[in-house]
């Protein structure tokens, strides 16, 4: 029988061994990924994010009731229309026509010259709902 | 440097770390087998007692080097005082049992290093202080990993 040198068996060992500690590794790794999503509702990072989530969503909870108690659209609970705060945000509501006269009484001849003119649009509302259905309607001022 | 951890961890800051010290601790128990072979202590026919030196050697290094990592990733994402107040589930004290846990590995690790290192008349201390590395190790673990994994 051939007989390997101890160089050769030496270094078979400690690569054996070597292999028995990733073979540790990679069964640890999997024992404990396996437990994780048992206990992932336990872990401070998720607790944390699910309180944040939880707290932004009573902020937004509280300022859409605050709003209806104020008559205002639904419309300003879109993040869109929160950066209009401190402007009207109760629909208006108008015919194309009135809008042109609007227009014609408040813009510089110049202006219209450039095209404008009051135009009827819809915009559907995060899946549009009662509440929302008087404000999909809106009139915008576009170029022609 | 919170930013940095939760992007290098996907945002799972505590589960890497209950891997990777749950793999510390299994390759720690790993080590005592391979020092017992290294030490003459047991002699299995596959395994000679230079092999399993030099494969203690190359795991504690990588040990070393996870305790780095988990311990900076506790330092510097949670913190002695978070980690108090947020600690693992359990008895109230366990999160400090935790910390000084934590601090003693550190400081035993070191010293231990210290011994292989520059103070080799002191190698007498080595089995003694490799214990009490796995002792400790195994204490960091149940006081965090082991309280979130255990727990049903």
């Amino acid at each position: 029988m051939r007989r390997h040198p101890p160089a050769a068996v030496h270094a078979a060992q400690v690569l054996g061994s070597l292999a028995v500690a990733l073979l540790i590794v990679v069964a640890v790794i999997m024992v404990v990924a396996a437990r994780l999503p048992a206990i992932q509702d336990e872990l401070p990072e998720l607790e944390e994010q699910r309180e944040e989530d939880a707290e932004r969503q009573e902020e937004e909870r509280e300022q859409r009731d605050e709003d209806r108690s104020r008559g205002q659209s639904p419309l300003c609970d879109r993040a869109a229309c929160r950066m209009m705060d401190g402007m009207t945000t109760t629909p208006v509501r108008l015919t194309p026509t009135e809008g042109d006269a609007i227009l014609a009484d408040n813009f510089a001849p110049w202006v219209r010259e450039l095209g404008l003119i009051v135009a009827q649009a819809t915009m559907t509302v995060d899946g549009a709902t009662d509440t929302v259905a008087e404000a999909t309607t809106v009139y915008a001022i576009m170029a022609s | 440097v919170d930013d940095v951890v939760e992007a290098v961890t996907g945002g799972h800051v505590t589960a890497v770390k209950i891997v990777l010290t749950s793999v510390m601790l299994a390759l720690a128990v790993y080590q005592v087998m391979l020092i017992a072979v290294g030490y003459g202590k047991v002699r299995p026919p596959f395994l000679t007692a230079a092999s399993a030196a030099v494969t203690h050697r190359a795991v504690g290094d990588a040990i070393v080097g996870l305790v780095v990592v988990v311990g900076a990733m506790c330092l510097l994402y949670y913190g002695v005082e978070d980690s108090v107040e947020d600690g693992a589930p359990g008895p109230e004290g366990r999160a400090t049992l935790h910390v000084v846990a934590g601090f003693a590995l550190a400081g035993v690790l070191a010293l231990k290093l210290v011994v292989l290192h520059l103070w080799r008349r002191a190698g007498r201390l080595l089995p003694l202080l490799g214990m009490s590395v796995l002792a400790l190790l195994f204490v960091t673990w149940l006081s965090s990993a082991g309280a979130f994994l255990v727990r049903s």
